[in-house]
């Protein structure tokens, strides 16, 4: 639909805050004067504000003087527009193109831009986007961002079942590299495809059925047409920037052409560094399975624990059937399944595989079921030698170990282990309001309704059996 | 102009709660008459043994030739995107149909990917995502499509980061809580599927939207509330699909589809007469 929006989103390490919308991205680098403000005014915009609100509420706080710097890209018609104010810069495909170090600044960015980058000034050359994180959406700390294509033009024609292409000569430099695009590239690059000559701006693609082709019509719409200061108008005349070094409290309106800028300052499109191989496998005219075992009907013994289930701790427990012969943990006083009494059967313990003990909600809406254990962590490798799922936590500010802790599953009980990590494992303790911190290695069984911090990241536990 | 794998994208399509969807061309090599294809993009690293886990799934969902599945035509990878490509439905899902639907095409609708899902049952795969955005409707009638991978990439994850709140309404309460998915936790999604389609109403209507633990907690402990919109026999047949032990429910998509046609049958004759 967008431009902006066909774009993987990588965030850079650092203090501040990114936002993304399908066709606006904001970065504010830190400040701590004033970043309860910018906190406030991400939580008042919600999850899916519309770009002029984004505009206006940015230029509020800068009216206000309750924002030191930003940088900002809107989609605009021709291309996004990118703005500036304050110790920040971006990047059009290696170059520098705005510094808003001077005042506010903006320009238009070609939409064949294949690399746009927003970031705070002094960034050091160790803040490298944080990969392979993919920022669609929503608001994360950090201190730049880069947005760059979704892939690019592959070789026409590929024998499907071939792997990728051999690794072709190493790219040609770009004038500034830049942050490092991390997790995307391969050893060795492909050889660049002329993109440059194949490149069309977005705008000319046929426009989705019903939509408004009229060009002044489509201009109206422009959301960085809209009146940034809050006036309710947008301006008749072109407004002159603001002298240099003038804090104007503002963006400033257009000072000169976005588009003859745009030409005079852009560089010419050269090919993404994103350029890597891809492979397909046709999936037309596959041949039926061999063995197409149909999922069992309820009721039916589902079939045998498969290796896979077995590597992550889903194992046979003694518990109670329920009298609809539903199986429970034993210590239960309602079955799971149909609430009915499970009272006086706690004798009658039978053998079958443990279903979920509850679920795990993280404080980005991921939710996990704990029908099996799991080592989390940025990259977990297994631990403490019981079997677990390994479950891959991003966290843009480092403050989740590589291998952070383990939810064991210990008969029909959850128990949480912290394993030696950095910045340590903690249980909210509702009745004393703080936060209780694990040893190392000692398992403290959850009870539902917990909340749990590893690092930064926050999880709530869930227990099924206390329903 | 942008483009992922060998797939010239021409404008996007909508975000799923795993992905976006784009309108692509047709790559030269393949070898169908369509000039356009559906892509999905999954921003998620794999390697090589995700990347094959995945194609070995996907290729038991293509070799069903099904009238009510949409057709998977590739799946592919680059860097840390994977992509699938299926046939392009020009007549828009069922949340967002490209023409009104009438209250029988909404039935045959909802039963044809009642006997979608039946069929990817039958070769072992649950769908785990069925909702009115995943019902895809075109000349030949509806065909249930994007199948949920999320189990697939992240095992042991039931709800994606991305979801909305709107979405988690279609899981069942043995979904939540954690429980594999099965044929029973579709026919609670076709159900609750069949119940939106009808009435436009919520399934939860007093869930709470500010905290999905809440909103998690008030599905487990309340049963959803069907509109009185619906007439007797749709009751019905949402009332069972929704039933709180899964051995309730029909016992199959097949099971399911035939009631659901018979309601559209009767219906439709009261209509001609």
């Amino acid at each position: 639909m967008t431009d902006l929006d066909l774009r993987a989103g990588q965030i850079h390490r650092g203090l501040g805050v990114v936002a993304r919308w399908p066709d606006v991205a904001v970065v504010i680098p830190s400040d701590s004067a004033h970043d309860a403000a910018v906190d406030q005014m991400f939580h008042e915009l919600g999850p899916e504000p519309e770009a002029p609100q984004i505009v206006a509420a940015v230029n509020q706080l800068l009216a206000a003087e309750q924002l030191r710097s930003v940088a900002m890209l809107v989609e605009a018609t021709g291309g996004p527009m990118a703005m500036a104010y304050g110790p920040v810069e971006v990047l059009v495909d290696g170059e520098i193109v705005l510094d808003g170090s001077q005042g506010g600044v903006r320009q238009q960015v070609p939409a064949t831009a294949s690399r746009l980058i927003l970031r705070a000034a002094n960034l050091s050359k160790a803040a490298e986007p944080v990969a392979p994180y993919d920022l669609r959406r929503g608001v994360a700390p950090g201190a730049g961002l880069t947005l760059v294509t979704i892939g690019v033009v592959g070789p026409a024609k590929l024998d499907p079942e071939a792997p990728a292409p051999p690794a072709p000569p190493a790219p040609p430099s770009t004038p500034d590299p830049g942050p490092a695009v991390a997790a995307p590239e391969p050893e060795g690059e492909p050889a660049p495809e002329p993109v440059a000559a194949s490149v069309q701006p977005v705008a000319s693609a046929p426009p989705p059925a019903g939509a408004d082709t009229d060009a002044p019509a489509a201009a109206q719409d422009d959301p960085t047409d809209l009146p940034i200061d809050g006036d309710g108008h947008p301006p008749a005349e072109p407004v002159d920037a603001p002298p240099a070094g003038v804090r104007s409290g503002r963006f400033p309106e257009n000072g000169d052409d976005p588009a003859q800028s745009a030409e005079r300052r852009a560089p010419a499109v050269e090919p993404s560094p994103l350029e890597v191989p891809f492979r397909s496998v046709v999936l037309v005219g596959s041949a039926p399975p061999i063995d197409p075992t149909p999922l069992p009907l309820a009721g039916e013994a589902s079939g045998p624990l498969t290796p896979a289930d077995i590597a992550a701790g889903r194992v046979e427990v003694q518990g109670v059937l329920c009298p609809r012969q539903h199986f429970n943990n034993p210590q239960a006083a309602r079955c799971m399944v149909c609430g009915l009494s499970l009272l006086h059967l706690s004798d009658n313990l039978v053998t079958g595989l443990r279903p979920t003990l509850g679920f795990i909600v993280f404080d980005d809406g991921s939710t996990y079921g704990l029908d099996r254990a799991y080592v989390i962590g940025r990259e977990p490798k297994p631990a403490d030698g019981s079997p677990a799922q390994l479950l891959v936590l991003r966290d843009n500010n480092e403050t989740l170990s590589r291998t952070h802790a383990t939810l064991r599953l210990d008969d029909w009980t959850v128990q949480l282990v912290d394993l030696g990590s950095t910045n340590g494992t903690y249980v909210w303790d509702q009745v004393n309001e703080h936060w209780n911190q694990l040893a190392a290695g000692t398992p403290v069984a959850l009870r539902s309704g917990d909340t749990v911090a590893l690092g930064r990241r926050t999880f709530v536990f869930e227990s099924v059996s206390q329903n | 102009m942008q483009q992922i794998g060998d797939y010239e994208i021409i404008q996007a399509l909508g975000e799923g709660s795993q992905g976006q969807f784009w309108l692509a061309r047709t790559p030269a090599r393949m070898e169908i008459d369509d000039d356009q294809v559906a892509v999905k993009t999954v921003a998620h690293p794999a390697s090589d043994e995700d990347f094959e886990r995945l194609t070995d799934y996907l290729r038991r969902y293509a070799s069903i030739d099904s009238p009510y599945l949409v057709e998977l035509l590739d799946i592919g990878q680059q860097g840390n995107i994977i992509y699938m490509a299926a046939r392009y439905r020009t007549g828009g899902s069922m949340a967002q149909p490209a023409r009104p639907l009438s209250r029988v095409d909404v039935l045959r609708s909802v039963g044809r990917a009642a006997l979608g899902a039946h069929a990817l049952h039958e070769v072992g795969i649950p769908h785990r995502s069925i909702r009115p955005g995943n019902i895809l409707l075109g000349d030949d009638g509806a065909r249930l499509g994007d199948i949920g991978l999320s189990q697939l990439l992240s095992p042991g994850l039931t709800i994606t980061g991305a979801s909305k709140v709107n979405t988690i309404e279609y899981l069942s309460p043995e979904l939540i809580q954690g429980q594999q998915a099965s044929r029973a936790s579709d026919i609670w999604a076709l159900g609750a599927t069949l119940h939106r389609a009808l009435t436009g109403m919520a399934f939860y209507p007093s869930m709470p939207t500010d905290s999905l633990v809440a909103a998690l907690r008030h599905i487990l402990n309340e049963r959803p509330t069907l509109s009185d919109a619906l007439r007797n026999a749709e009751l019905r047949i949402i009332e069972s699909t929704v039933a709180a032990d899964p051995a309730d429910r029909p016992a199959t998509g097949e099971a399911l589809a035939t009631e659901i046609f018979a309601e559209a049958d009767r219906q439709a004759r009261q209509a001609a007469s």
